[in-house]
Order: C-alpha cells, then structure tokens, then sequence
C-alpha cells in the first residue's frame, strides 16, 4: 500500500462503527483498549494490508476480534449477567411497554446460550448479526473457509434454537 | 434465505443497538494512534475484565436510615405471630409516612448494593464449559454516593469481583485477573448512564418515578402493563418491579413508598416470612414464586422501619443475593 494516510482514511471511515461493535460485545472500557489497539496493529501492519484479499472493514475486524479474545472471559460475564434476570423493568410509554418488553424478554433469552458459545462461534455469529459482514468477508476477517463460516452460522442457530425452546418467555400465560 | 432467518435475526440485532461511540472519546483514540510516537508497540494488556457488568433490580438512592428515622408505627402482629402480608405492607405503608429523613449538614449518604451469584460454568481460552461443582461467585458491588445538595454530583462507583471456589478458579485468577474497579462516575441528581454491561442496571430516578402516582391501584396496573405479556401476572415479576422502583425512591415522596406497599399487599400470590436471613442480616421477606419459572423473589425489609434490606432470587442451583447498607460520610471520592 502507498498510501500515506490510509490508516486515517480507515479510522475516518470505520472506527465508530468498529466501536459500536467492541462495546456492544465488552463494554466501553474495553472498547477503548481494543480500537486503539486495533489501529495501532493497522499502523504497523499497513504495509501487509491487501485490498484484493480482504475489504478494508473485514480486515479491521479481524484485528478487532483477534484482540478482542483478550478478553472473552469478561466479555462472557456480561452475557452472563445479561441473561441472569428475566425480568425487565421498562421504562417507557404504555403504547410501545407492551411490545418493548417483550422484546427485552426476548433479547435475555437469547443471552444466555450465546454466553455459552465458545470464542469462535460467537465471533462468527456477531460480525454477521452485528457486523453485518458477509460469509466471504467473515471468512477474510477470521482467515478461515467460507465453508467454515457456513457450518458455523449453522451450528450456533441449532444450539440458539435448542437453548431458545427449552426456556421461552414468548408463550402465552393463560 | 439466511441460515438465521427463523431465528429472529432482529432480536439478536435489537440487543444493545442503542450503544453509541462518543466523538471525544474517538478523537482521543485517533490522536493517540496515529501521533508518531518513538517506540510504540500495541499492549496485549492484561487488563483484569475491563467493565463491571452490574445486574441490579434498580438501585438504591439516599434513604431513611434506621437509626435517624421517627419511630415507625407499632407494627400491629404480636412478635411471636407471623402477621400478614395485607398487615405487614399496611403497617409499613403508615411507617413510611411518617418518617422523611435526609442527611445532616454536609453529610453524603453512602448506599451500597453487593449483588452475588455462584457460577457453575468456566471461561478459560476460547471456550465456556459447565462444571459440576461451584466455579466462582460473583461479587458486583455498587456504591452510590448521595450529596448534601442538589449543587453537587451524585457519585458512583462499580466494582466487579470474581471469587475463585476450586482450584480452576484460582489459577484463571491468578492468570487472568478477577477483579475490576470502575474510575468513579458522577452525574447531577442520580442520573447516571447505564451500566456498561447491562441495560437495566440502573434506572435513573427522575425516570424511575415518571409517571407514577401514590395511587396503589394506578401503580399496579402500570406494573402489569410495563412487564412482558407472558409474565404480566406472575407475582414474582409484580414484586420485582417494585422492588426496583422501591430501591430508586428511597429518598422521595413518603406517600409515593407508602401506596407501593399498599399495592404489593395487593399482588395475589405474595406470601410473608418473618425471621428471613440475607448475608448476615435478618428481616421480615415478602415472597412470590414465579409462575413462569422455578424462580421465586424474595424481598426482605427491616420489620422495625421497613427499609429494604436486600433481594434474594432462588430456584437456580444457588442463589443470587443482594443487600443494601448505608452509612452517612463526610465526602465522596
């Protein structure tokens, strides 16, 4: 790469949304840590940097997420905790409270299998829900098969799916 | 067609959509990456787990402590009598009214909230495994500091702590780290952002008290319409919705707490404990099982001035605990 200020260009153009993803995942804190480090990594690695391989945004979040592993082991608490209460106290309008609420209730139902995939898994399953990356640039950022990314996506919507219709709170309570 | 269509892939979208990335906060981290420094090489820190997820059931705000309240109403069940739940919350509901305590002078109020839970599951390198035998307790801890007058911050401070129960434990600790110690928070008149790791962990208490009257029936109704429809008449998630707004009102209007009580006395299926023991101190519990799940809440007040002690939540392997303490300072950090 010749460019100069290709990693400003990059940190103009991704790092808030980059941010979005860390926080949501671990929290601000961080969040913080791991986008500096994640275009520290890009300075340094510019020159490695192949646009013909890998979009700029998939390479970014392969670092990310590479650096992100760090901390899985707290970023797994949060969905832990996340998931501990079922019961949600909303704030809000009583024209939306009712639709809102069952949503929350829906979202901690969620949280609790996917506090237990493992690393890999839930890298896959959040760059495509979160990240919104494709099978081919998910498969760029984690340097492995679309084959793989595929098989993945799959496991993980049987073990949701399984997790998700021995603890629902969307039946109805007569 | 997505292999997550059937999923609900807009659920898993919806969770924390609303986090956001503060400018100032980018700008700092564009300034430091990319301002040519000598020698810089990007840390693989070992951060001991960045960010404290705290889970509390609203939090607690300055409140009428024991020892500067008036004398609470003569509870009307005899000591060795169990009263009723109607008695009990009729009796607090009266004691709340006439008793308003505030801090003195320049006192701060000094609330903490020790919130905990045994794990059975371990994290170690890229994958969570489920273990027979208890993991680690989780300890978050939330202290929030009331000041004297509106003209000063409301101070938090949240602190997450991994204790090791087995040998796998202490090595992940010792390894990794098991503690973490938020930098103090502050925000006028208790209205602190939510708490990094969870969006219900503090309900800040102009919100909390919106559009809530101290009209016992108004407040149950607003209870039932604001839960799940699933759960919208299971009295533990009733009970737990007070409970929230009881903790983010501690401070305020006397008769608001009062018609709260007299609401929960209302809720079919609470039941009452006396002599109930939570991390050490003993109170009088309101209990309501769920309807929905093997769960049951357990909210214990303080049978001489009702204040809320702390929560208990059974019916997982172990049992998740919260307590309130207090205690007037000279200052916050």
């Amino acid at each position: 790469m010749s460019n100069p200020n290709l990693v400003a260009e990059l940190f103009d153009t991704h790092a808030a949304e980059l941010y979005r993803y860390l926080a949501r995942r671990a929290g601000h804190t961080v969040a913080e840590e791991v986008l500096s480090q994640t275009f520290l990594v890009a300075v340094e690695q510019q020159h490695r940097y192949d646009p013909n391989r890998a979009s700029a945004r998939a390479w970014l979040y392969g670092i990310a997420v590479n650096l992100l592993r760090h901390h899985y082991r707290s970023e797994t608490r949060k969905w832990q905790a996340y998931a501990r209460y079922p019961l949600e106290l909303v704030d809000d309008t009583a024209d939306v409270a009712t639709s809102r609420a069952d949503a929350t209730a829906a979202q901690r139902s969620l949280a609790r299998p996917i506090a237990e995939l493992n690393e890999a898994d839930r890298d896959v399953l959040l760059l495509y829900a979160w990240a919104d990356l494709s099978y081919a640039e998910i498969a760029a950022a984690l340097h492995i098969p679309v084959g793989t990314v595929r098989s993945r996506l799959h496991r993980v919507r049987t073990q949701l799916r399984v997790a998700l219709s021995d603890d629902s709170v969307q039946e109805t309570v007569s | 067609m997505t292999q997550l269509d059937d999923l609900d892939l807009e659920v898993l979208r919806s969770i924390n959509s609303d986090v956001t990335a503060d400018p100032r906060t980018l700008a700092d981290i564009r300034q430091q990456v990319l301002t040519p420094k000598p020698s810089r090489r990007p840390g693989w820190l070992t951060l001991a787990a960045a960010g404290a997820a705290l889970v509390a059931i609203g939090s607690a705000t300055a409140l009428a402590l024991p020892h500067l309240s008036a004398p609470a109403a003569t509870p009307s069940a005899i000591a060795s009598e169990q009263p009723s739940v109607a008695q009990f919350t009729a009796d607090a509901a009266r004691a709340i009214t006439l008793s308003a305590s505030k801090p003195q002078g320049t006192q701060w109020v000094k609330i903490t909230l020790v919130n905990e839970w045994t794990n059975y599951t371990n994290a170690v390198g890229d994958k969570v495994t489920k273990t027979d035998h208890p993991h680690t307790i989780t300890r978050i801890t939330e202290t929030v500091y009331v000041p004297p007058s509106n003209s000063k911050r409301w101070v938090r401070v949240l602190d997450w702590r991994d204790i090791p129960l087995s040998a796998d434990a202490t090595k992940m600790c010792a390894d990794d780290g098991c503690h973490t110690r938020l930098k103090p928070q502050r925000a006028r008149q208790g209205n602190f952002p939510v708490s990094e790791f969870d969006a219900t962990s503090w309900e800040p208490p102009r919100t909390a008290l919106a559009g809530l009257t101290a009209d016992p029936t108004a407040l149950l109704a607003k209870a039932r319409s604001e839960l799940p429809a699933a759960i919208r008449n299971d009295p533990s998630a009733q009970l737990a919705w007070f409970a929230g707004k009881m903790g983010n009102t501690w401070v305020a209007d006397a008769d608001l707490r009062a018609a709260m009580f007299t609401a929960i006395g209302a809720i079919d299926g609470v039941r009452l404990q006396t002599g109930v023991t939570i991390k050490g101190h003993t109170g009088t519990a309101l209990i309501a099982a769920s309807t929905h799940s093997n769960n049951a809440y357990q909210l214990v007040f303080d049978p001489k001035d009702y204040r809320l002690i702390g929560w208990r939540i059974t019916g997982d392997r172990a049992p998740t605990e919260a307590l309130y303490e207090s205690e007037l300072v000279s200052s916050a950090p």
